[in-house]
């Protein structure tokens, strides 16, 4: 299996109005005025910068039988459609995206605080810059392998998604070593720092 | 080859590169996971041959086989021979060319992160690469390509290192991911005015993607282009068939797209990967012999970029604003904060600029007893990854604005160069090797003439020395130079009459620093607003000043329109116009309404003091006033014409508002008694808990009586707390398919206990059906939630209990 690899405090390019659209806005209906606007884009941008993106990833060896993805020869994920979107695959990259604890800490004082609607827009800042780590790390990937004739899969899974069960999230989890990195998972599969994501994607080539 | 004949060849017509080798070494039998440099050097005959057969397709340039050649990637293989790896290398691709074509020294990305995202310099990168140079000059190379580059930055650092080591031309390549940005966020117009300012020949794209997306890229790209711009695409996108990854485009195909990258105005076109020499072929006979066309509207604005983005400034244009607040002079607070090292203030200062409209942020580290240099460079660090707007550097030190420019990841605006022999001599030159644009200062060591004539002479002396650096009128602000106007009256005039001489005869863009004309005098925004309103009728194209000044702005927006930068007055128009659309609502409102309406959170217990009393008491507050805007509130976030920030920071308000009013509300008037009680909770092994806090804050504001039991909370605990309460609902939360199942485990409790109360359950992972499933109701968000409950007890309840 490879070494595990990583890119710390990475600022991955992300989608503000992706940001609007998870907190509903609706471009042809919302009003916001300027200064409402400038301040959301503020609190975005302070959000951004309590974002300590790393990610983490390694490449496995897996092979696919019937809705079974077998990783790295013996941990097994059961899901009809990833076993689908990795049918092509040899190898698979494992990958988690952390934003770190200072943005969950401070969504958590301003809760306390009463400034709820600015936690709610860091919130839904970090979880889209937590995503845009992926993003960033599949662009990297994607332009490393089409040189050596190789592709990512067009899309990633995490758990949760389609049939993968969310608590496929502890193989991926103990695969990529997380703890190692201060994240913690928690009974429920869930991870600490909440600002996390952890995903698979294929790499398809054709020595497979 | 010299950089002037590269121009010669270009010149002539269409430069033909060559396409992809590593794929096809792979198909020679190359393993994988091997050093692919050093298996060539062990096979040589495949790399000469592929190259040959490039030449005989037409190639007038092959790459080096170096593209992992640099100190860092070797590294990874154990081999440390950097020079004679590259040396060696570059010699098989001569022995190939048989000089029928010229050999470009390949270089590509390090596969490194620098800081402040990665453990390598800037400069360690910049070693790296030399040593790469220095192997590729042995081996004979007549010129530079540094392609498939993903980081600006890494880019800039690897042209450096050859314009630093010799003088042949460089040719820079990026990649782009779908959507046009690399994965850094640098656009292809970025990279473009980052690198031909910096120096480089020619600038373009390759591989990432086929042919028609990168035509797009080449097309827009020619209007700003002042190198020749190279294309070098992929065969198509990589698909798997049959276990085989296959390019989807066939060599006709591909060759198809070379019309349309000369008419785009391609210089240089080759293939990436998924080509062969077949590819290159058919594109050479088709472009061989042409001449790539020019753009009919050729932009002469001036251009600065950061990494993520440019900024153009010219006469049609609205006047570029210049944040000026990152300036110790006279500022007693940044002062201190710089000479202890803190960035705080910087950010801090550098976010609201730009929020308030700023275009570029001038930045000066200026303070006695601090090492200027070392501030300098580490306010650019601090702020070149978060902000996009480009930097001004503001320093009359030439070895402060070297260290900044040469980390700066982009084009930077130099404050200033004057006629003063020191600038001239030493803040030029540096200006010219980054490619910085730069603020002319029309002042020589005799000081700041008076009269508006010697101005203009001393602004011709400079710009006369600047052209034998290659500057040219597109590269410089002249500064109006604004005095003092309550010392001097007249200096106002002679400033305009500047800007005008350098609008109408000399050609060039200006700029003022606004707010010296109101020094000394009271209520300074309106002389800087009307100052600046007479500059930009005069021509004025950019501006020094505090965007944060609301009166300023709106006279400069005003004056956009009137002087026709602002076309059809859209910016205008967005800024403004909307604010009528809800104006007569608002005119018809109350304050206290209004203030709930617009979440004025700070405002609103002020606002009751004032009112309560002397003109209305607090009951009548909260009926006619609190409670219409609460619900109008609601209204609007259902038709979607608020969205939840803005929901939210209106409940805030009234959650305010209320806690201010009920010690004032007598007990017996009923207004405090509530629609229910409500026990609320995230379940069991569900630690997030935002979305249920919403939802409490706005139940607590619709009058309903809510017991937070918090995050990770236990069945038993809800029931018993629930029972206890005699609560009429408890509200459940939970984000994760995992956690959600503890939702059942509170309904099948209270079902077999035969408790009288309603489930109402909410969160990510939760759905309609979930709810219908295991019998309760089901609220899709905060104010949805409010309704169910209200619905749940009955319209409007008051509850039952109580």
């Amino acid at each position: 299996m490879d070494a595990i690899r990583f890119y710390r405090n990475i600022r991955p390019v992300y989608n503000r109005s992706l940001i609007y659209t998870r907190l509903g806005y609706a471009k042809t209906n919302t009003f916001l005025e300027p200064e409402r606007k400038r301040q959301i884009d503020k609190w975005i941008t302070e959000a951004e910068n309590l974002c300590g993106v790393d990610v983490i990833f390694r490449l496995v060896e897996i092979s696919v039988e019937a809705d079974v993805i077998i990783l790295d020869g013996s941990e097994r994920l059961v899901s009809s459609s990833l076993a689908a979107l990795l049918g092509n695959s040899g190898e698979a990259v494992l990958m988690a995206s952390t934003s770190g604890f200072r943005i969950t800490e401070e969504i958590e004082r301003l809760q306390e605080a009463g400034e709820m609607a600015r936690a709610l827009v860091y919130d839904a800042a970090a979880s889209e810059i937590t995503d845009a780590g992926l993003d960033w790390l599949m662009g990297l990937l994607r332009q490393k392998l089409i040189r050596e004739g190789r592709a990512l899969t067009h899309m990633r899974y995490s758990p949760g998604y389609g049939d993968l069960t969310f608590y496929s999230q502890e193989i991926l989890y103990r695969l990529l070593n997380l703890k190692e990195w201060g994240i913690e998972l928690t009974e429920k599969c869930m991870l600490v720092p909440e600002k996390t994501v952890i995903a698979i994607a294929g790499i398809e080539s054709y020595r497979n | 080859m010299t950089r002037q004949e590269f121009r010669e060849l270009v010149s002539r017509g269409i430069v033909i590169l060559d396409g992809a080798t590593g794929t096809m070494l792979q198909q020679m039998g190359m393993p994988s996971g091997v050093c692919p440099e050093k298996w060539v050097l062990e096979n040589p005959s495949s790399i000469i041959d592929i190259q040959r057969r490039y030449v005989e397709s037409g190639s007038d340039i092959i790459y080096s086989f170096t593209f992992g050649a640099n100190e860092i990637k070797l590294k990874e293989f154990s081999l440390n021979d950097v020079i004679g790896i590259n040396r060696e290398l570059a010699k098989l691709s001569r022995q190939a060319s048989g000089g029928k074509a010229l050999v470009a020294g390949d270089m590509s990305p390090t596969g490194q992160l620098m800081e402040p995202f990665g453990n390598y310099s800037f400069e360690d990168i910049v070693n790296a690469y030399k040593k790469q140079v220095t192997g590729l000059l042995e081996g004979g190379v007549d010129l530079f390509v540094i392609e498939t580059m993903m980081d600006i930055q890494e880019a800039r650092a690897a042209l450096i290192a050859v314009k630093e080591t010799c003088d042949l031309p460089v040719i820079v390549t990026m990649t782009f991911e779908h959507g046009g940005f690399t994965i850094n966020g640098t656009d292809p117009l970025t990279a473009l005015v980052t690198l031909q300012s910096l120096g480089a020949d020619a600038v373009g794209c390759n591989c990432s993607t086929g042919p028609d997306e990168m035509v797009e890229i080449i097309r827009k790209l020619k209007p700003y282009a002042r190198v020749p711009l190279v294309a070098k695409p992929n065969a198509g996108m990589p698909r798997l068939i049959n276990g085989k990854t296959v390019f989807d485009m066939n060599p006709a195909e591909f060759a198809g797209f070379t019309e349309k990258f000369i008419e785009a105005g391609a210089n240089l076109i080759g293939g990436c990967c998924g080509t062969t020499p077949e590819y290159i072929s058919e594109v050479s006979k088709i472009a061989k012999g042409k001449k790539a066309c020019e753009s009919s509207h050729k932009n002469t604005d001036l251009a600065l970029s950061s990494a993520r983005g440019t900024v153009f400034i010219g006469r049609n244009l609205p006047v570029c604003l210049i944040g000026e607040r990152i300036n110790p002079t006279g500022k007693k607070k940044l002062s201190e904060e710089l000479r202890q090292g803190s960035m705080d203030l910087v950010i801090e200062l550098a976010l609201e600029q730009t929020e308030h409209g700023a275009h570029v942020l001038d930045v000066n580290a200026g303070v006695p007893d601090i090492d200027e240099k070392e501030t300098l460079v580490k306010i650019v660090k601090t702020l070149s990854p978060m902000i996009k707007a480009p930097l001004c550097l503001d320093s009359s030190s030439p070895e402060a604005l070297e260290a900044a420019l040469r980390i700066y990841p982009g084009r930077a605006l130099i404050n200033s160069v004057s006629a003063e022999k020191a600038k001239l001599e030493k803040i030029l030159p540096v200006a010219a090797k980054y490619g910085a644009a730069f603020i002319l200062l029309p002042v020589d060591d005799g000081g700041v003439p008076e009269k508006a004539e010697d101005r203009i002479k001393i602004a011709e002396r400079v710009y006369e020395k600047a052209s034998e650096y290659g500057y040219t009128k597109s590269d410089i602000l002249v500064d109006g130079i604004v005095l003092t106007a309550a010392a001097n009256q007249k200096s106002c005039l002679e400033t305009l009459k500047v800007i005008r001489w350098s609008t109408e005869e000399f050609g060039a863009n200006t700029v003022i620093g606004l707010s010296n004309v109101s020094f000394g005098l009271p209520e300074r925004a309106w002389v800087n607003a009307a100052f600046l309103a007479m500059a930009m009728s005069s021509g004025l194209t950019s501006v020094i000043m505090n965007v944060q000044s609301e009166e300023t702005m709106h006279v400069k927006r005003a004056a956009d329109v009137l002087t026709g930068k602002d076309h059809n007055s859209v910016h205008y128009i967005n800024v403004y116009g909307k604010h009528n659309e809800h104006k007569e609502e608002k005119e018809r409102n109350s304050e206290i309404f209004n203030c709930i309406l617009e979440g004025r959170r700070s405002e609103i217990v002020d606002l009751l003091k004032r009112k309560i009393g002397k003109e209305i008491p607090p009951g009548r507050i909260v009926d006619e006033h609190l409670i219409p805007a609460i619900t109008r509130v609601g209204e609007l976030y259902q038709e979607r014409t608020y969205f939840l920030p803005q929901l939210i920071q209106s409940a805030e308000t009234m959650e305010a508002a209320m806690n201010y009013l009920l010690p004032l509300l007598e007990e017996k008037s009923g207004r405090l008694r509530k629609k229910g009680k409500i026990v609320i909770a995230t379940v069991k092994g569900d630690i997030h808990d935002i979305g249920k806090n919403m939802v409490a804050m706005m139940l607590r504001n619709y009058g309903f009586d809510v017991i937070d039991l918090g995050k990770d909370v236990d069945s038993e605990l809800i029931i018993k707390t629930a029972t206890e309460e005699r609560a009429d609902i408890i509200g459940l939360s939970a984000l994760m398919t995992t956690t959600m199942e503890e939702m059942k485990v509170v309904a099948q409790k209270i079902r077999e206990r035969n408790i009288d109360i309603k489930l109402m359950i909410g969160g990510a992972a939760v759905n309609e059906a979930y709810a219908r499933e295991i019998g309760a109701a089901y609220a899709k968000d905060a104010y949805t939630a409010v309704k169910k409950a209200e619905e749940l007890l009955g319209k409007n309840p008051v509850s039952k209990k109580q």
